[in-house]
């Protein structure tokens, strides 16, 4: 992964919420096209960096730089290039899913012919009674994720994050999603993604574990597994994240 | 063991009331203020009737009983003209009372020992045209009492009640009611709307995407000011058929004036759901905040013109006020446009305040 150009670059990157450090002096890339594992324990930063990142957040002093424009003076240009997904804050459970593609669709400005063009894909998947009248709170969990994830890619964003995108599915379901996701970053797609999951953390080309605002870690899932001398990937996070030094 | 179980709970609660300095404030401010403020605002008494008298007999007596109602702190008198300006000044609210003193009086009086004066009262709020009524009835009757102490009442009043002449209470009541319904219902349903997006984490989506903050407040104006116009239409088209209240003015003009009230309502349950993050507590500000002002501060019910002036300035703060005076002004007096620029304008300027301040609270999440 040596030389890639970095679709995202932390530069510097602090967040102070009064007299709290969330993010402290961050600096790292990630490179166009991987798959990159954002790990940490809770409270260690993620978030924070993760909206920071899509604009959501005004960083205290550094910068993020998506795919060429810088987040602190246009933070609006940067959404546009984001697609987000969460399995806290997802669709519209009164409305049917044709109405939630509508809804996305449109608060994105996209041609309705493409939003109409994924209606049609995915009606053949779930079945157009279901589609068109089901509440979407009524679908399957697996359908529902499916659909979010529709939802996200709509508007063609260059990078899609993911911020514990599995939380709440079972196995089965997750190893389908994996292989989604693993196909779109195939397609050129940056995927940046979190969870809590080390068997998902296994399926990205890097990591990076962060603890208490700083990177600890960032190197791919092998390597770290080698640095701390252990079998799997959860041993080696625990290591990491209990370790009283700078890390690696 | 039972005993120490009950204290445990006592120092426990005690704890929890004394943790918080600011709730045990509120605690023992609020019914103070509760008390100074329903005790000033609660009175149905006038301060002083702006009071048109003609005199028609010019003459000893009438200058007399003129002189009465001038001298009294209870009216605030101008001399009167033509029935051409009569007219004018009630529609204007200039004045709620006229009297006249017919040709005659004197004579009628001496050689009968009776005589009439012609009394014209605002009727388009009930309350407030018997208490009118009940100060010119005694000024009067003062009057006499001194300069005939023999005969207990020569001098008859023949009260008309100008826009209500059976002081109806619906005439009253209704459009009151009505200004109160739908300020209610639009802050109402607006106010639900982001805070349920904030409740489900939609809201967080919305943030995420390109949209601007203009874009979601208006985005989410529009269907609700539709949906409390019709509303409000249904409402007022009961009170024509079911409470028989009159339209006497312009029904397009009262459609419109009823589109900027809606959007007065709507704007101001925008700016709740900004300042709040759940449906429960939206609900709970966006029903108090309309709720109480309307009631107590609007003219609804209590005459604000006699309220002591914090509360007077207060008033001002009011929607339903201005809301109040275009929807009996149109249905009772037939007031047109002209007559009403000032309290349509004043709804029109609280619609952008709301509005600008809920846009201005959005940018900062969006921001921030």
């Amino acid at each position: 992964m040596a030389e890639q150009i970095p679709i995202i670059s932390i530069e510097h990157l602090c967040m102070q919420f009064g007299s709290f450090t969330a993010v402290r002096d961050l600096t790292f890339s990630i490179p166009r096209g991987s798959v990159f594992g954002f790990l940490g324990a809770n409270g260690a930063g993620k978030t924070t960096t993760i909206r920071i990142i899509c604009g959501l957040l005004q960083p205290t002093s550094g910068d993020v730089i998506v795919s060429g424009i810088s987040v602190r003076r246009r933070p609006a240009a940067v959404k546009e290039k984001i697609g987000y997904m969460s399995q806290k804050f997802s669709l519209y459970g009164d409305l049917t899913p044709a109405a939630n593609l509508d809804f996305f669709g449109g608060i994105y400005g996209v041609p309705q012919e493409i939003i109409n063009g994924e209606k049609s894909r995915l009606a053949a998947e779930l079945g157009t009674d279901g589609f068109s009248h089901m509440h979407t709170s009524e679908l399957p969990m697996g359908f529902k994720q499916r659909l979010a994830l529709s939802c996200t890619l709509l508007h063609e964003p260059e990078i899609i994050i993911l911020d514990e995108p599995t939380s709440g599915v079972d196995p089965v379901g997750r190893r389908a999603f994996w292989a989604e996701i693993l196909a779109l970053s195939r397609t050129g797609k940056t995927i940046l993604v979190t969870t809590h999951f080390m068997d998902e953390a296994e399926y990205c080309s890097s990591i990076a574990i962060m603890r208490s605002g700083e990177l600890l870690v960032l190197d791919t899932p092998a390597a770290v597994r080698a640095a701390y001398g252990t079998e799997s990937l959860n041993e080696a996070f625990i290591r990491a994240v209990e370790s009283k030094g700078a890390g690696v | 063991m039972k005993e120490s179980g009950f204290k445990g709970i006592v120092v426990n609660e005690f704890r929890h009331i004394f943790r918080d300095p600011q709730t045990l404030a509120i605690l023992f401010l609020l019914p103070l203020l509760q008390m100074v403020l329903f005790g000033s605002a609660l009175s149905n008494e006038i301060k002083s009737v702006p009071l048109v008298i003609t005199d028609l007999d010019n003459s000893a007596d009438s200058r007399a009983l003129s002189e009465t109602f001038s001298g009294s702190s209870f009216f605030t008198v101008r001399h009167g003209g033509t029935d051409k300006d009569l007219t004018g000044l009630f529609r204007r609210n200039a004045v709620l009372a006229a009297v006249t003193i017919p040709a005659g009086f004197s004579k009628n009086l001496a050689r009968t020992g009776r005589s009439t004066v012609d009394v014209i009262i605002d009727g388009s709020d009930g309350n407030r045209a018997l208490t009118v009524n009940q100060y010119i009835t005694a000024a009067v009757h003062g009057y006499t009492a001194q300069r005939f102490p023999s005969a207990p009442f020569p001098v008859t009043l023949a009260p008309v009640y100008l826009y209500n002449p059976g002081l109806e209470s619906a005439y009253f009541f209704v459009p009151g009611l009505t200004a109160l319904i739908i300020i209610m219902v639009s802050a109402l349903l607006t106010s639900l709307t982001i805070t349920g997006e904030k409740e489900s984490g939609t809201f967080e989506l919305m943030k995420l995407s390109p949209v601007t903050a203009g874009e979601i407040i208006l985005g989410k104006a529009v269907p609700y000011l539709l949906l409390s116009f019709v509303i409000g239409t249904v409402i007022i088209g009961c009170s024509r058929v079911i409470f028989a209240v009159p339209v006497r003015g312009n029904a397009v003009l009262l459609g419109a004036c009823l589109l900027v009230y809606c959007l007065t309502g709507l704007s101001f349950g925008i700016l709740v759901s900004t300042l709040v993050n759940t449906r429960l507590s939206a609900m709970m500000l966006a029903q108090i905040g309309t709720m109480l002002p309307t009631m107590f501060l609007s003219g609804f019910i209590f005459q604000t013109d006699s309220m002591p002036l914090p509360l007077r300035i207060a008033s001002w703060g009011v929607p339903a006020k201005y809301f109040l005076t275009i929807i009996r002004g149109i249905m009772l007096k037939g007031n047109t446009l002209y007559e009403l620029r000032f309290p349509i304008l004043v709804l029109t300027l609280f619609s952008v305040l709301f509005l600008g301040l809920a846009v201005a609270r959005f940018r900062s999440y969006l921001k921030k």
